[in-house]
Formats: C-alpha cells, sequence, structure tokens
C-alpha cells in the first residue's frame, strides 16, 4: 500500500527534493557570493559609473532625456557587465574544481550536466538578482532627474539580464573547460576581446560585400552576435530605431521582430553554452 | 563490497591500469598502495565514473558505477580537498547533506560534529580551519552520509602524529563500513587495515595484511 502511494506520488516526491537540492545551491552560492570580494567590488564599480552617467546626463532634454540615460547606460554595461559574468562565472566552476567539491558531489549525487544546470541556476539567480534590485533601486534617483517611463526602465532591464545571463553562461562554459586560474584568465579575456572588439572589426570587413542575394546568411550571423541584437532590441524598444521606413535590404536584414531575434539569441546562447560545457566537462560520469 | 574487474584506463598511449581485477569484500578495510605516479588516485577516479574507462566495470554492493543508484552506498573524500572556504564548518555539512533532496537533520549534524571535535569550531568560516580540522569535517560528511562504502584518498596526508591519531581513531570507529583508501603510511596501514591491495606496474594484487607484512617486513611496494 505505502509502496503504491510512493509510486503514485513518486514524480511529485522527486520535484519536492530537486527543488530542496536547488534550494541549497542557490543558498550555498549566495553565501560564497556574499561572504566574497567579487560580487561587491562589480556592484561598486557599476554603482559608481551609473552616478557619474547620471551626474553627466542631467543636461539632456526631459522629453527624450531618459531614453537617451537608459541607452548611454546600457552602452556602458556592455563593456562592464561581460567581464563580471565571464570571470565571476567561470571561477564559480573552476573553484568547484580547486576545492575538489565537484568529485564528491559527482561520486554522492550529482552527474556532470545535473551538477553544471543547478550551479548555472544558481549563479544566475545571484548575479542576476542584485544587478536587478540596483536597477530599481537606481530608479529613484532616475525619478527625479528624468520624465520616467517605467516600461523603458523594464526594457532596459531585460536587455541587462540577457547581457549578463548569455556572458554569465559563456563563463560557466569556460569555467567548465579550464583547470588553472591563469588559464581561465586568459580565455575570459580573449572571449570578452572578441565580442567588444574583433566582431566588429570581422563585420566591418565583410560588409561591403554584403548584397541582396547574401544578406540572409550576413543577418544571421550579425545576429548570432548577443550584442548587435541587445543593442538593436533596445534602440528599437526605446524608439530610436523604428522598423516603419527601412529600405528593401535592411527589411531583409530585419526579418524577425527584435523581441525575437533577442528571445532567439539568448534561448540559443544559454542553451549552447550549458551543451557545450557539459560536453568538454564530461569526465565518464553515468550515474 | 567494490567489485572491479577488468578496468583499463589510459591517458594517450599510456596505460595507466591495465584489465585490473580488484575485490574488497563487506567490512573489509583495503589499503591502496603504490608509488606515487602508480595509478593509485586514477583507479578510485576511474571507479567513481570520475574518469573514462577503456574496458572493465566497478560495482558497488553489486551495482555497476555505469547504472543509476550506485551513489548511494558510496562516500568518497578527495585527496587535499577545501570544500566551500567562504562557509563555516556547519554551513558546509548542511549544503552537502540536503543534497538528497531531504531535510537536514541539523541535531545529527551536531551530533557528528561534536564526534570530530569540530562542534566549537562549527561557526568559523573553513577559512580559518587547520589540515587536520578540513580533514575531520570532510570525515564528519561521510558520517553523515553513513554509506556503506567509503572510499579515501590519502586522509591523513600532511597532518600532524595528532591530528593523523584523530583520523585514524574515526576510521577505526567504522568498523560496520567497506573501506578503500590510499596511504603511504605503513603503520596507520598496520593499525587499521585488513588487507592491502598493492598497485605496480598498472596491475593490482591484493594480500590480508600479515601476508603483506610478512613478505615485506619494510612496508615498501612490493613489485
Amino acid at each position: 500500500m505505502a509502496a503504491a502511494a510512493g509510486r503514485r506520488h513518486g514524480p511529485v516526491v522527486w520535484k519536492e527534493a530537486d527543488q530542496v537540492t536547488m534550494t541549497a545551491y542557490v543558498w550555498k552560492e549566495w553565501k560564497e557570493q556574499s561572504r566574497g570580494k567579487g560580487l561587491w567590488g562589480s556592484l561598486i564599480v557599476v554603482v559608481l559609473l551609473s552616478v557619474l552617467l547620471l551626474v553627466e546626463s542631467r543636461r539632456l532634454p526631459a522629453e527624450q532625456g531618459f531614453q537617451v540615460f537608459l541607452l548611454s547606460l546600457y552602452e556602458l554595461n556592455v563593456y562592464l557587465l561581460p567581464l563580471f559574468g565571464l570571470f565571476s562565472a567561470s571561477f564559480a566552476v573552476l573553484q568547484e574544481k580547486e576545492q575538489k567539491t565537484l568529485p564528491i558531489l559527482l561520486a554522492k549525487k550529482e552527474s556532470y550536466a545535473g551538477f553544471l544546470l543547478r550551479k548555472s541556476i544558481a549563479v544566475q539567480v545571484i548575479t542576476l538578482s542584485v544587478c536587478v534590485l540596483w536597477y530599481f533601486i537606481f530608479a529613484v534617483p532616475m525619478l527625479s532627474a528624468f520624465t520616467f517611463n517605467l516600461a523603458d526602465l523594464l526594457r532596459f532591464q531585460l536587455a541587462v539580464v540577457c547581457l549578463l545571463a548569455i556572458f554569465n553562461q559563456i563563463g560557466i562554459l569556460l569555467g567548465s573547460m579550464g583547470t588553472t586560474k591563469m588559464q581561465l584568465v586568459g580565455m575570459n579575456l580573449l572571449i570578452w576581446f572578441t565580442f567588444i572588439f574583433l566582431l566588429d572589426l570581422a563585420f566591418l570587413y565583410t560588409l561591403p560585400d554584403v548584397s541582396n542575394r547574401n544578406i540572409f546568411i550576413f543577418s544571421l550571423f550579425y545576429f548570432l552576435d548577443p550584442l548587435h541584437t541587445l543593442h538593436f532590441y533596445l534602440e528599437n524598444a526605446l524608439g530610436f530605431f523604428p522598423l516603419g521606413h527601412l529600405s528593401k535590404l535592411m527589411n531583409q536584414m530585419v526579418w524577425l521582430p527584435p523581441q525575437l531575434f533577442l528571445l532567439a539569441d539568448t534561448v540559443l546562447w544559454l542553451t549552447g553554452a550549458y551543451g557545450l560545457a557539459v560536453l568538454f566537462g564530461r569526465k565518464g560520469d553515468k550515474g | 563490497m567494490i567489485e572491479i574487474k577488468g578496468l583499463t584506463v589510459a591517458y594517450g598511449e599510456r596505460t595507466v591500469l591495465d584489465r585490473v581485477d580488484l575485490t574488497i569484500g563487506k567490512q573489509e578495510r583495503c589499503a591502496l598502495v603504490g608509488n606515487n605516479g602508480a595509478g593509485k588516485s586514477t583507479l578510485i577516479h576511474a571507479m567513481l565514473g570520475l574518469l573514462p574507462v577503456r574496458h572493465g566495470i566497478a560495482a558497488f554492493n553489486g551495482i555497476s558505477h555505469r547504472d543509476k543508484g550506485w551513489k548511494k552506498h558510496v562516500s568518497y573524500l578527495p585527496e587535499k580537498f577545501q570544500m566551500y572556504p567562504h562557509l563555516t564548518g556547519e554551513e558546509n555539512l548542511r549544503f552537502f547533506a540536503s543534497l538528497d533532496g531531504s531535510p537536514v537533520d541539523m541535531a545529527r549534524i551536531g551530533e557528528i560534529l561534536r564526534k570530530v571535535r569540530l562542534w566549537d569550531a562549527r561557526g568559523r568560516q573553513l577559512r580559518g580551519y587547520s589540515k587536520g580540522m578540513l580533514q575531520r569535517l570532510g570525515l564528519a560528511l561521510m558520517l553523515y552520509f553513513d554509506s556503506e562504502i567509503l572510499i579515501l584518498d590519502e586522509p591523513t596526508s600532511g597532518l600532524d602524529p595528532d591530528g593523523r591519531a584523530v583520523i585514524l581513531s574515526i576510521l577505526h570507529s567504522l568498523a560496520d563500513k567497506t573501506i578503500l583508501f590510499s596511504s603511504h603510511h605503513m603503520e596507520e596501514i598496520k593499525s587499521i587495515c585488513t588487507h592491502v591491495a598493492v598497485l605496480t606496474n598498472a596491475q593490482i594484487q591484493k594480500y590480508t595484511v600479515q601476508q603483506y607484512f610478512q613478505t615485506n617486513p619494510s612496508g615498501g611496494v612490493v613489485i
């Protein structure tokens, strides 16, 4: 009877157990990050630069000043958040290897894929919560400085969340591949440099050859870069890039609404980076 | 019970374990000895599925490491582990204890912390723990899991005589467990082991502890 009841409630019990474990991962990650220096150091830089930008932007026109400020703030974040995401997430995974907690977890309970999934969720929950919370707090001085628009703030928050989430996940992939701190520092800087500078140089190089015949292929590669997609989404969402008067070539280039480009890009990078991390870090665990 | 059959592990062209067979019976305490680089840690990692295996199988209480369910029978403590340095001793145990998804038994954690003499240090972050304290915390974790099979990689390495004595007395108290641990210390092998498995030239040979020290009084590795 009890066994039958257990079988009947099996999936529910599993879900509850899984939730307990997931909560424990988030709790542990919060304790570790909040007692370390990395999270707060990164936040202080973001806070200081946000405040400085606000002071500088007080002279913007009241009507569109808020949107201009949000776009400038996002553009500032493009240089900072990927770097913070890459470093904090990759080191969080590397430390599990260095402290030998990973083999204890793998030998006792987890598969490597399960560990990475929980670790990814825990890292994302902590870093994204801190970031989102800060920008909601920062909305208070923004209220007094501009004609405030909550919807635009939420669009900005969405772009920032996607930006940080994607680079956190790439960081987890690098942490899964790396074996030493020095190696990881090099990999993080290379990836950051590639996304921030090299890819745009490569696109500039190919731009003269883009025509009606190959615009779709160019568009695929262009929007695969999350920085392009996020910037395009935010410019459009804040009203700086309306899609009503595009040329024929640009219409072919923008073959999806910006929100769908954003969704596709975020899902692709999060799942792709997670899948590759499982593949690269897999050590023959089957249990 | 641990059964290893035909286990083969290679790093590229170099075969570290070549069709290794080893059986450790229920409640046996077996030391795994061998020179540095002989493959002791490789054997342990391969058994636990932490390294890819070319051929062969390891089974714990009859369950292969390729199947689900073997992990609840086994607890593993790696060499030179650190756990989470920003968490306290108690918080570390609490995290690992929550892995099976059931509510954490804090009373039992307290009882185990007293047993391994870490009760007074339970609220301190691990950054302030000595190596001996860390090893005792690792054993506390194993005691909490209460698995039938314990696998320890050099649990007394780098400890002072007092620290080693505490670890050995805890291992002594686990008479109902099947234990495999790698070690270079012949005295501790003599004092707590029932068997010795010697790893040389990618092969393994098992002796009773009496046989081992009769044929090899110095305790060096038998070749």
